[in-house]
C-alpha cells in the first residue's frame, strides 16, 4: 500500500494506518532532526514524535495532491522552526556536544571518524536554514522542486543556496582541519 | 551558460545527476568562471562525507511513546474520524440570531395550530404537514444559501446538513452536483460526493456522478469515485475513466485504481 492510499485510509477513520507511515519514515525523519540539532538525540526523538502527532491532528489537510514525503517534511520543517524558537541557546549547546565527542574520536585516532566528526562540527557552524537545505538535499525521496516548496523558495534558489552552503561547509571544514593540525603540531604529535 | 546556471548544475554534478558529457561541459564552464578543479573536487568530497555521516537510529522509547500516543488518539472520539465528518451539527447551532427568531415563530405557530386542531384530526394533520413542509423548505433554503458562502467551513456545514434530510429535492441535488464539480476545496467536494451517494438510485445523481469524473483533480475524490462506480457497477463510467487515464500527470495510485476499475466495469 503506498503512502497516499494509507493517508486515504487514515482520513477515512483508520488511524492505525499512521503506524505504517511512522515505520516508513521514522528513520529518515530522525536522521533529519539529528543532523539539524547537531546530534541531540533526545530533541530529535521529541521532534519526530511531534511531527507524527501533527500528522494525526492535521491529517485532513493532506489532500492527496503531490508527494506525501513532501507534506511530511513540510510539517517537519515547521516543527524544526518552532523548536529553534524555543531553544535559543542551541549553538552553544551544539558546540559543547561535539567538543566532547571529538575528544573521544581523538583518543581512538580513527581518521575517518575524525573527518566525520569535523564535518559535523562544520555543519553546526552553518546557519540553521543552510544546514537544513544540505540535509534535505540528501533525502532520497525528495526532489529539488519539493525541497523548494518545503522551504518556500524557488527551485533555482534551492540549488544556488545548496551550492553556497556547501562552499561554506567546505571552508568551515578546512578551518577546523587547520586548527587541529596546528594543535597537534604545537603538542608535538606532527612535525 | 551563465555563472548562476553553472552553480546550479554543479549541485546536479555533485549528486551524480549528469551524463559524462554534461559533467565535462559544466566543469569546463565552472573553470572558465574562475573555479579551480581542486575546488570542485573539494566540494565533491565534502558532499560525499555528508552521505557517509552516520546517524544513530532512534530508541525503542520513541516507538513506545508513539504507539501510546496513537492508542490515545484512537480512543479520542474527536479523532475517530476526520474532524469535518465527526462534528455533529445541530440545526439550531447553524442559525443566525434572526433565523433563530424566525424558527421560534414557526415552532410557536406549529404548537398553536396543533393545539387548535386537537379535536379534528383531518385539518390538524394537513396543517402539521404544511408546517413541516415549510420548516423543511426553510432548512433547504438555508442549505442552499450556505452552499454559496465563501467560507469553506460554512460550505462543509451546508453539505453535512443535507445528510439530515430524508429526501432531497432536485434543486439540492443540482447544487450538490455543482459543488462536486466546481468547489475550490477538495474536502467540500469529497463531502458532496458522500452526500450524493445516498441518492445514487436517482438517475440524475448517477449521471451527475459520471459527468463529474473528468472534473476531479484531487486523488482522494478520484479514488472514492472509482470505488463508488465499481459498487454501483456503472459501466457508463468506464469511458470517462479512460479519458482521465490519458492525462500523463495523473497520480500513480489513482492510475492503478482507475485501470482496475475500468477492467472490472468493461
Amino acid at each position: 500500500m503506498d503512502d497516499i492510499s494509507l493517508m486515504v485510509s487514515v482520513n477515512a477513520g483508520e488511524i492505525d494506518k499512521v503506524g505504517l507511515l511512522y515505520e516508513r519514515y521514522k528513520r529518515p525523519l530522525y536522521a533529519y532532526f539529528f543532523k539539524l540539532t547537531c546530534g541531540d538525540n533526545q530533541a530529535s526523538e521529541d521532534l519526530v514524535h511531534t511531527v507524527f502527532y501533527r500528522v494525526i491532528r492535521y491529517r485532513t489537510s493532506f489532500t492527496g495532491k503531490g508527494n506525501f514525503a513532501k507534506w511530511l517534511f513540510r510539517i517537519a520543517h515547521n516543527t524544526g522552526i518552532d523548536h529553534n524558537r524555543k531553544i535559543r541557546h542551541v549553538n552553544t549547546y551544539q558546540t559543547e556536544t561535539y567538543a566532547t565527542q571529538s575528544a573521544v574520536y581523538e583518543d581512538n585516532e580513527l581518521e575517518k571518524n575524525e573527518q566525520l566528526e569535523m564535518l559535523q562540527q562544520a555543519m553546526c557552524r552553518l546557519k540553521p536554514d543552510e544546514r537544513e537545505l544540505l540535509v534535505l538535499s540528501k533525502i532520497d525521496c525528495l526532489k529539488y522542486r519539493e525541497i523548494a516548496e518545503i522551504m518556500n523558495i524557488t527551485e533555482s534558489n534551492v540549488k544556488i543556496k545548496i551550492f553556497r552552503a556547501l562552499k561554506k561547509l567546505k571552508d568551515n571544514y578546512t578551518k577546523l582541519e587547520n586548527t587541529i593540525y596546528e594543535k597537534e603540531r604545537s603538542s608535538g604529535k606532527v612535525n | 551558460m551563465k555563472r548562476k546556471d553553472h552553480r546550479e548544475k554543479l549541485i546536479d554534478l555533485l549528486h551524480g545527476n549528469l551524463s559524462p558529457e554534461e559533467e565535462k561541459e559544466i566543469i569546463a564552464g565552472l573553470e572558465r568562471s574562475g573555479m579551480s578543479r581542486q575546488e570542485i573536487e573539494d566540494l565533491r568530497s565534502v558532499s560525499r562525507l555528508i552521505d557517509e555521516t552516520p546517524s544513530p537510529g532512534p530508541s525503542e522509547r520513541m516507538d513506545k511513546r508513539f504507539y501510546t500516543m496513537l492508542e490515545e488518539e484512537k480512543k479520542n472520539s474527536l479523532l475517530g474520524e476526520p474532524e469535518i465528518k465527526t462534528k455533529k451539527l445541530s440545526f439550531v447551532s447553524l442559525l443566525t440570531p434572526g433565523m433563530r427568531i424566525a424558527a421560534g415563530i414557526a415552532l410557536f405557530l406549529l404548537g398553536w395550530f396543533t393545539s387548535g386542531w386537537f379535536g379534528s384530526s383531518t385539518p390538524r394533520d394537513r396543517q402539521i404537514a404544511d408546517l413541516s413542509g415549510e420548516i423543511k423548505q426553510l432548512k433547504e433554503t438555508l442549505v442552499l444559501t450556505m452552499m454559496q458562502q465563501s467560507s469553506t467551513v460554512e460550505r462543509i456545514k451546508a453539505v453535512n446538513m443535507v445528510s439530515e434530510f430524508e429526501t432531497a429535492d432536485s434543486l439540492i441535488i443540482e447544487r450538490l452536483i455543482g459543488v462536486l464539480n466546481h468547489d475550490s476545496n477538495d474536502n467540500v467536494r469529497l463531502l458532496a460526493l458522500e452526500a450524493l451517494v445516498r441518492y445514487s438510485s436517482v438517475p440524475v445523481v448517477r449521471d451527475g456522478l459520471i459527468g463529474s469524473i473528468g472534473n476531479q483533480t484531487s486523488p482522494l475524490v478520484q479514488l472514492r469515485l472509482a470505488d463508488i462506480m465499481l459498487a454501483l457497477n456503472e459501466k457508463r463510467a468506464a469511458p470517462e475513466f479512460q479519458k482521465v487515464l490519458q492525462d500523463a500527470r495523473l497520480n500513480y495510485s489513482v492510475r492503478g485504481k482507475m485501470n482496475e476499475t475500468v477492467i472490472a466495469l468493461l
